[in-house]
Protein backbone atom coordinates (compact mmCIF):
# COMPACT_ATOMS: atom_id res chain seq x y z
CA UNK A 1 0.00 0.00 0.00
CA UNK A 2 1.84 3.08 -0.92
CA UNK A 3 0.80 6.82 -0.06
CA UNK A 4 -1.68 8.83 -1.79
CA UNK A 5 -0.03 11.99 -3.63
CA UNK A 6 -1.00 14.72 -4.76
CA UNK A 7 1.87 14.80 -7.68
CA UNK A 8 0.28 15.70 -11.32
CA UNK A 9 -2.95 16.14 -9.76
CA UNK A 10 -5.07 19.34 -11.49
CA UNK A 11 -6.62 21.43 -9.23
CA UNK A 12 -8.81 24.79 -10.33
CA UNK A 13 -8.70 27.41 -7.85
CA UNK A 14 -11.67 29.94 -8.21
CA UNK A 15 -10.55 32.88 -6.22
CA UNK A 16 -10.90 36.25 -6.74
CA UNK A 17 -8.02 37.54 -3.77
CA UNK A 18 -5.20 37.44 -6.39
CA UNK A 19 -2.78 37.23 -3.11
CA UNK A 20 -4.67 34.76 -0.88
CA UNK A 21 -4.31 32.97 -4.47
CA UNK A 22 -0.56 33.15 -4.80
CA UNK A 23 -0.39 31.73 -1.31
CA UNK A 24 -2.55 28.92 -2.49
CA UNK A 25 -0.76 28.24 -5.80
CA UNK A 26 2.73 28.14 -3.70
CA UNK A 27 1.69 26.21 -1.30
CA UNK A 28 -0.01 23.37 -3.68
CA UNK A 29 2.51 23.28 -6.17
CA UNK A 30 4.98 22.64 -3.94
CA UNK A 31 2.75 18.99 -3.23
CA UNK A 32 3.32 18.78 -7.46
CA UNK A 33 -0.45 20.08 -8.06
CA UNK A 34 -0.64 21.19 -11.30
CA UNK A 35 -3.00 24.43 -10.48
CA UNK A 36 -4.96 26.56 -12.70
CA UNK A 37 -6.42 29.71 -11.17
CA UNK A 38 -9.40 32.06 -12.63
CA UNK A 39 -10.71 34.93 -10.70
CA UNK A 40 -14.32 35.21 -11.98
CA UNK A 41 -16.98 32.32 -12.31
CA UNK A 42 -17.43 32.84 -15.88
CA UNK A 43 -13.84 31.44 -17.11
CA UNK A 44 -13.55 29.04 -14.28
CA UNK A 45 -17.10 27.28 -15.44
CA UNK A 46 -16.61 27.14 -19.31
CA UNK A 47 -12.59 25.91 -18.30
CA UNK A 48 -14.38 22.71 -16.14
CA UNK A 49 -16.94 22.40 -18.95
CA UNK A 50 -13.85 21.89 -21.68
CA UNK A 51 -12.15 19.60 -19.00
CA UNK A 52 -12.26 18.12 -15.65
CA UNK A 53 -9.95 19.05 -13.38
CA UNK A 54 -9.09 16.27 -10.20
CA UNK A 55 -10.68 18.93 -7.95
CA UNK A 56 -12.00 22.43 -7.69
CA UNK A 57 -11.41 25.11 -4.83
CA UNK A 58 -14.23 27.35 -5.20
CA UNK A 59 -14.64 30.68 -3.45
CA UNK A 60 -18.40 31.67 -3.10
CA UNK A 61 -18.54 35.06 -3.53
CA UNK A 62 -16.81 35.55 -6.86
CA UNK A 63 -16.97 38.96 -9.09
CA UNK A 64 -19.61 37.42 -12.44
CA UNK A 65 -21.03 33.87 -11.81
CA UNK A 66 -20.60 33.23 -8.00
CA UNK A 67 -19.61 30.13 -6.87
CA UNK A 68 -23.29 29.31 -5.70
CA UNK A 69 -24.00 29.45 -9.79
CA UNK A 70 -21.13 27.44 -10.46
CA UNK A 71 -22.43 24.78 -8.08
CA UNK A 72 -26.40 24.91 -9.78
CA UNK A 73 -25.06 24.46 -13.12
CA UNK A 74 -22.55 21.75 -11.91
CA UNK A 75 -25.40 19.74 -9.72
CA UNK A 76 -27.80 20.38 -13.22
CA UNK A 77 -24.88 19.11 -15.49
CA UNK A 78 -24.48 16.25 -13.42
CA UNK A 79 -21.33 17.09 -13.20
CA UNK A 80 -20.73 17.37 -9.36
CA UNK A 81 -20.66 13.67 -8.78
CA UNK A 82 -17.19 13.20 -10.72
CA UNK A 83 -15.90 16.32 -9.58
CA UNK A 84 -14.69 16.93 -6.23
CA UNK A 85 -15.26 20.40 -4.59
CA UNK A 86 -14.11 22.07 -1.42
CA UNK A 87 -15.70 25.55 -1.03
CA UNK A 88 -13.58 28.15 0.65
CA UNK A 89 -15.32 31.07 2.00
CA UNK A 90 -14.90 33.53 4.38
CA UNK A 91 -18.37 33.53 5.12
CA UNK A 92 -19.09 30.64 7.61
CA UNK A 93 -22.62 31.57 8.23
CA UNK A 94 -24.55 28.36 8.62
CA UNK A 95 -27.03 29.54 5.85
CA UNK A 96 -24.71 29.82 3.10
CA UNK A 97 -23.06 25.99 4.99
CA UNK A 98 -26.40 24.72 4.51
CA UNK A 99 -27.45 25.99 0.93
CA UNK A 100 -24.17 24.46 -0.66
CA UNK A 101 -24.17 21.52 1.29
CA UNK A 102 -27.31 20.50 -0.70
CA UNK A 103 -25.08 21.12 -4.39
CA UNK A 104 -22.96 17.79 -3.25
CA UNK A 105 -19.57 19.36 -2.37
CA UNK A 106 -17.17 17.10 -0.37
CA UNK A 107 -16.21 20.12 2.39
CA UNK A 108 -16.72 24.02 3.46
CA UNK A 109 -13.35 26.01 4.49
CA UNK A 110 -13.37 28.84 6.53
CA UNK A 111 -10.18 30.06 5.21
CA UNK A 112 -9.61 32.17 8.09
CA UNK A 113 -9.77 29.58 10.81
CA UNK A 114 -7.15 27.04 8.70
CA UNK A 115 -3.35 26.66 8.48
CA UNK A 116 -2.50 25.94 4.98
CA UNK A 117 -1.14 22.08 5.65
CA UNK A 118 -4.72 21.24 7.24
CA UNK A 119 -6.47 22.47 3.65
CA UNK A 120 -3.81 20.22 2.10
CA UNK A 121 -5.13 17.82 4.32
CA UNK A 122 -8.56 18.30 2.91
CA UNK A 123 -7.74 18.39 -0.43
CA UNK A 124 -5.80 14.87 -0.12
CA UNK A 125 -8.78 13.31 1.75
CA UNK A 126 -11.36 14.54 -0.66
CA UNK A 127 -8.94 12.99 -3.49
CA UNK A 128 -8.19 10.02 -1.96
CA UNK A 129 -11.99 9.20 -1.16
CA UNK A 130 -12.84 9.97 -4.60
CA UNK A 131 -9.55 7.55 -6.08
CA UNK A 132 -10.77 4.68 -3.73
CA UNK A 133 -14.13 4.91 -4.67
CA UNK A 134 -13.45 4.54 -8.22
CA UNK A 135 -11.15 1.83 -8.01
CA UNK B 1 -38.53 46.82 6.43
CA UNK B 2 -41.60 45.80 6.03
CA UNK B 3 -42.07 46.78 9.88
CA UNK B 4 -40.32 50.28 9.40
CA UNK B 5 -43.22 50.35 6.74
CA UNK B 6 -45.91 49.30 8.93
CA UNK B 7 -45.27 51.50 11.48
CA UNK B 8 -45.04 54.29 9.20
CA UNK B 9 -48.65 54.04 7.58
CA UNK B 10 -49.35 53.60 11.62
CA UNK B 11 -48.08 57.02 11.98
CA UNK B 12 -49.74 58.25 9.07
CA UNK B 13 -53.29 57.02 9.93
CA UNK B 14 -52.77 58.68 13.30
CA UNK B 15 -52.02 62.11 12.14
CA UNK B 16 -55.32 61.88 10.73
CA UNK B 17 -56.55 61.19 14.44
CA UNK B 18 -54.43 63.91 16.01
CA UNK B 19 -56.52 66.31 13.53
CA UNK B 20 -60.22 66.19 15.02
CA UNK B 21 -58.92 66.06 18.76
CA UNK B 22 -58.44 68.65 21.52
CA UNK B 23 -54.94 70.01 22.82
CA UNK B 24 -54.10 67.61 25.26
CA UNK B 25 -55.16 64.69 23.87
CA UNK B 26 -53.41 65.60 20.58
CA UNK B 27 -50.24 66.74 22.64
CA UNK B 28 -50.45 62.85 24.11
CA UNK B 29 -50.51 61.45 20.78
CA UNK B 30 -47.97 63.57 19.22
CA UNK B 31 -45.67 62.71 22.03
CA UNK B 32 -46.38 59.20 21.13
CA UNK B 33 -45.79 59.83 17.76
CA UNK B 34 -41.85 61.41 18.20
CA UNK B 35 -41.46 57.77 20.39
CA UNK B 36 -42.22 55.50 17.81
CA UNK B 37 -40.40 57.80 14.95
CA UNK B 38 -37.30 57.57 17.52
CA UNK B 39 -37.77 53.95 17.30
CA UNK B 40 -38.21 53.25 14.08
CA UNK B 41 -34.64 55.26 13.78
CA UNK B 42 -33.15 52.74 16.84
CA UNK B 43 -34.27 49.73 14.67
CA UNK B 44 -32.67 51.08 11.49
CA UNK B 45 -29.44 52.18 13.12
CA UNK B 46 -29.33 48.79 14.75
CA UNK B 47 -30.17 46.86 11.44
CA UNK B 48 -27.56 49.04 10.26
CA UNK B 49 -24.55 48.53 12.55
CA UNK B 50 -25.36 44.65 12.21
CA UNK B 51 -25.39 44.82 8.36
CA UNK B 52 -22.13 46.48 8.71
CA UNK B 53 -20.06 44.33 11.44
CA UNK B 54 -21.20 41.37 9.62
CA UNK B 55 -19.78 42.69 6.45
CA UNK B 56 -16.77 44.31 7.82
CA UNK B 57 -15.66 40.95 10.08
CA UNK B 58 -16.43 38.69 6.60
CA UNK B 59 -14.00 41.36 4.54
CA UNK B 60 -11.54 41.24 7.63
CA UNK B 61 -11.20 37.37 7.34
CA UNK B 62 -10.24 37.31 3.75
CA UNK B 63 -6.71 39.72 4.17
CA UNK B 64 -6.43 37.63 7.23
CA UNK B 65 -6.47 34.49 5.87
CA UNK B 66 -3.69 35.11 3.52
CA UNK B 67 -1.29 37.14 6.48
CA UNK B 68 -2.01 33.43 8.35
CA UNK B 69 -1.06 31.23 5.34
CA UNK B 70 2.03 33.53 3.91
CA UNK B 71 3.59 33.14 7.94
CA UNK B 72 2.58 29.80 8.44
CA UNK B 73 4.40 28.88 4.86
CA UNK B 74 7.37 31.26 6.01
CA UNK B 75 7.26 29.31 9.17
CA UNK B 76 7.41 26.10 7.75
CA UNK B 77 10.75 26.58 5.83
CA UNK B 78 8.24 26.56 2.40
CA UNK B 79 10.04 29.73 0.96
CA UNK B 80 13.47 28.76 2.74
CA UNK B 81 14.37 28.55 5.91
CA UNK B 82 14.64 31.34 8.36
CA UNK B 83 17.02 32.02 10.69
CA UNK B 84 16.16 31.62 14.71
CA UNK B 85 15.18 35.37 14.59
CA UNK B 86 13.42 35.97 11.35
CA UNK B 87 11.54 32.78 13.08
CA UNK B 88 10.73 34.73 16.53
CA UNK B 89 9.65 37.81 14.57
CA UNK B 90 7.29 35.68 12.10
CA UNK B 91 5.86 33.85 14.85
CA UNK B 92 4.68 36.46 16.85
CA UNK B 93 3.17 38.02 13.61
CA UNK B 94 1.26 35.02 12.79
CA UNK B 95 0.06 34.80 16.73
CA UNK B 96 -1.15 38.45 16.39
CA UNK B 97 -2.66 37.06 13.25
CA UNK B 98 -3.96 34.13 14.76
CA UNK B 99 -5.38 36.43 17.55
CA UNK B 100 -7.10 38.62 15.44
CA UNK B 101 -8.71 36.15 13.39
CA UNK B 102 -10.31 34.76 16.88
CA UNK B 103 -11.87 38.39 17.86
CA UNK B 104 -13.23 38.43 14.42
CA UNK B 105 -14.91 34.88 14.59
CA UNK B 106 -15.91 36.05 18.23
CA UNK B 107 -17.76 39.11 17.06
CA UNK B 108 -19.54 37.45 14.40
CA UNK B 109 -20.71 34.88 16.62
CA UNK B 110 -21.80 37.82 19.09
CA UNK B 111 -23.44 39.51 16.45
CA UNK B 112 -25.18 36.29 15.29
CA UNK B 113 -26.52 35.69 18.51
CA UNK B 114 -27.72 38.71 19.58
CA UNK B 115 -29.49 39.47 15.71
CA UNK B 116 -31.18 34.94 16.60
CA UNK B 117 -31.47 35.90 12.58
CA UNK B 118 -30.87 32.07 12.28
CA UNK B 119 -32.27 29.88 14.11
CA UNK B 120 -30.73 26.34 13.90
CA UNK B 121 -32.42 22.96 13.93
CA UNK B 122 -32.46 20.95 16.90
CA UNK B 123 -32.06 17.50 16.76
CA UNK B 124 -31.27 14.52 19.33
CA UNK B 125 -27.24 14.38 19.68
CA UNK B 126 -25.49 12.39 22.49
CA UNK B 127 -23.40 14.92 24.68
CA UNK B 128 -21.21 12.17 25.93
CA UNK B 129 -19.99 11.81 21.79
CA UNK B 130 -19.69 15.81 21.67
CA UNK B 131 -18.00 16.21 25.14
CA UNK B 132 -15.53 13.31 24.04
CA UNK B 133 -14.96 14.66 20.57
CA UNK B 134 -14.41 18.18 22.16
CA UNK B 135 -11.69 16.63 24.91
CA UNK B 136 -9.98 15.44 21.94
CA UNK B 137 -9.73 18.69 20.25
CA UNK B 138 -7.35 19.79 23.25
CA UNK B 139 -4.87 17.05 23.80
CA UNK B 140 -1.99 18.99 22.47
CA UNK B 141 -2.86 21.99 24.46
CA UNK B 142 -2.87 20.09 27.64
CA UNK B 143 0.20 18.33 27.26
CA UNK B 144 1.97 22.41 25.78
CA UNK B 145 0.49 23.20 29.29
CA UNK B 146 1.31 19.70 31.29
CA UNK B 147 -2.59 19.89 32.45
CA UNK B 148 -4.25 16.51 32.50
CA UNK B 149 -7.46 16.04 31.37
CA UNK B 150 -10.05 13.48 32.89
CA UNK B 151 -13.30 12.81 31.21
CA UNK B 152 -15.45 10.68 32.69
CA UNK B 153 -18.65 9.98 30.73
CA UNK B 154 -22.09 8.86 31.83
CA UNK B 155 -22.62 5.14 31.00
CA UNK B 156 -25.87 5.22 29.09
CA UNK B 157 -26.53 7.98 26.00
CA UNK B 158 -27.04 11.56 27.08
CA UNK B 159 -29.44 12.57 24.71
CA UNK B 160 -30.39 16.25 24.31
CA UNK B 161 -32.26 17.82 21.97
CA UNK B 162 -30.03 20.85 20.34
CA UNK B 163 -27.49 21.68 17.58
CA UNK B 164 -24.84 19.90 17.84
CA UNK B 165 -22.27 23.10 16.69
CA UNK B 166 -23.85 25.55 19.03
CA UNK B 167 -23.42 22.53 21.80
CA UNK B 168 -19.60 21.79 21.09
CA UNK B 169 -18.72 25.98 20.86
CA UNK B 170 -20.19 25.71 24.19
CA UNK B 171 -18.21 22.52 25.73
CA UNK B 172 -15.26 24.11 23.23
CA UNK B 173 -15.13 27.63 24.86
CA UNK B 174 -15.51 25.86 28.65
CA UNK B 175 -12.75 23.66 28.08
CA UNK B 176 -10.36 25.59 26.67
CA UNK B 177 -10.73 28.23 29.66
CA UNK B 178 -10.10 25.56 32.12
CA UNK B 179 -6.95 24.28 30.47
CA UNK B 180 -5.79 28.02 30.02
CA UNK B 181 -6.28 28.94 33.11
CA UNK B 182 -4.70 25.62 35.24
CA UNK B 183 -0.98 25.63 36.19
CA UNK B 184 0.95 23.24 34.83
CA UNK B 185 0.78 19.81 37.07
CA UNK B 186 -3.09 20.52 37.48
CA UNK B 187 -5.69 18.56 36.59
CA UNK B 188 -9.45 19.33 34.28
CA UNK B 189 -11.99 17.02 35.04
CA UNK B 190 -14.95 16.98 32.50
CA UNK B 191 -17.98 14.30 33.51
CA UNK B 192 -21.09 14.03 31.94
CA UNK B 193 -24.01 12.60 33.96
CA UNK B 194 -27.39 11.98 33.79
CA UNK B 195 -29.87 13.11 36.12
CA UNK B 196 -33.79 12.49 36.51
CA UNK B 197 -34.64 14.72 33.61
CA UNK B 198 -31.45 16.41 33.29
CA UNK B 199 -28.14 16.50 31.45
CA UNK B 200 -25.19 17.74 33.31
CA UNK B 201 -22.04 18.49 32.26
CA UNK B 202 -19.04 19.75 34.85
CA UNK B 203 -15.97 21.24 34.12
CA UNK B 204 -13.89 20.78 36.67
CA UNK B 205 -10.24 23.02 37.61
CA UNK B 206 -7.53 23.15 39.82
CA UNK B 207 -6.91 26.54 38.52
CA UNK B 208 -6.38 30.30 39.22
CA UNK B 209 -10.42 30.81 40.30
CA UNK B 210 -12.26 33.81 40.03
CA UNK B 211 -11.92 36.66 42.56
CA UNK B 212 -15.06 37.17 44.54
CA UNK B 213 -15.60 40.83 43.16
CA UNK B 214 -15.48 39.17 39.68
CA UNK B 215 -18.16 36.85 40.16
CA UNK B 216 -21.28 38.85 38.86
CA UNK B 217 -19.44 39.70 35.81
CA UNK B 218 -18.04 36.76 34.52
CA UNK B 219 -20.81 36.33 31.48
CA UNK B 220 -20.61 40.19 30.38
CA UNK B 221 -18.98 41.24 26.70
CA UNK B 222 -15.28 42.05 27.19
CA UNK B 223 -15.49 41.41 31.11
CA UNK B 224 -11.92 39.86 32.43
CA UNK B 225 -10.95 39.19 35.46
CA UNK B 226 -7.25 40.82 36.54
CA UNK B 227 -5.80 37.07 37.62
CA UNK B 228 -7.19 35.93 34.17
CA UNK B 229 -5.16 38.98 32.15
CA UNK B 230 -2.06 37.89 33.88
CA UNK B 231 -2.09 34.48 32.90
CA UNK B 232 -3.55 34.71 29.05
CA UNK B 233 -2.77 38.79 28.27
CA UNK B 234 -4.70 37.59 24.61
CA UNK B 235 -8.19 36.89 25.68
CA UNK B 236 -11.01 39.57 24.86
CA UNK B 237 -13.87 38.46 27.56
CA UNK B 238 -15.81 37.24 24.83
CA UNK B 239 -15.91 33.28 25.23
CA UNK B 240 -18.33 33.22 28.75
CA UNK B 241 -20.83 35.93 27.10
CA UNK B 242 -21.05 33.66 23.94
CA UNK B 243 -21.47 30.43 26.26
CA UNK B 244 -24.72 31.85 28.36
CA UNK B 245 -25.96 33.13 25.10
CA UNK B 246 -26.20 29.76 23.57
CA UNK B 247 -27.48 28.33 26.63
CA UNK B 248 -30.11 30.82 27.09
CA UNK B 249 -31.01 30.36 23.03
CA UNK B 250 -30.88 26.29 23.78
CA UNK B 251 -33.00 26.25 27.22
CA UNK B 252 -30.53 25.43 29.11
CA UNK B 253 -28.44 26.58 32.15
CA UNK B 254 -24.47 27.45 32.81
CA UNK B 255 -23.56 28.31 36.25
CA UNK B 256 -20.61 27.99 38.01
CA UNK B 257 -18.62 27.62 41.78
CA UNK B 258 -15.45 29.22 42.20
CA UNK B 259 -12.50 29.98 44.74
CA UNK B 260 -9.65 32.09 44.00
CA UNK B 261 -6.60 30.30 43.90
CA UNK B 262 -8.11 26.99 43.96
CA UNK B 263 -10.17 26.66 41.02
CA UNK B 264 -13.49 26.53 39.38
CA UNK B 265 -15.72 24.55 38.19
CA UNK B 266 -18.75 24.80 35.26
CA UNK B 267 -22.11 23.10 35.33
CA UNK B 268 -23.69 22.48 32.18
CA UNK B 269 -27.62 21.51 32.80
CA UNK B 270 -29.53 20.62 28.98
CA UNK B 271 -33.24 18.94 29.42
CA UNK B 272 -32.66 14.92 28.85
CA UNK B 273 -34.26 13.90 25.32
CA UNK B 274 -35.64 10.63 25.60
CA UNK B 275 -36.02 9.41 21.74
CA UNK B 276 -33.02 8.09 20.27
CA UNK B 277 -30.09 9.60 18.48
Amino acid sequence: MHEFTLTNKTIYLAEDDTFLASVIIQKLEMQGVIVAHFVNGEECLASIEKTLPDLLLLDIHLPGLTGYQILDVLASKQITPQLPVIVISNSGQSIEIERIQKLGIRDYIIKANFAPDEVIAKIVEALSTTTNNLT
Amino acid sequence: MDRVKELENEIYRLNAIVDSMDKSARLLVQRDLQLRRANIKLETLDTQKSEFISIAAHQIRTPLSALRWSQQMLLDGDLGELNPRQRDVVSLAQQSTVRLVKLVNNLLEVEHLELQTELKPALPININVLVKESCDEFINKATEHNVRVLVDLAPTPAIVLADASSVKDVLVNIIDNAIKYTLAGGTVTVRVKVVDESVIVTVEDTGIGIPIAHEDKIFKRFSRAENAKKVDADGYGLGLYIVSKIMDSLGGTVRFESREGLGSTFTLTFKHHTGSV
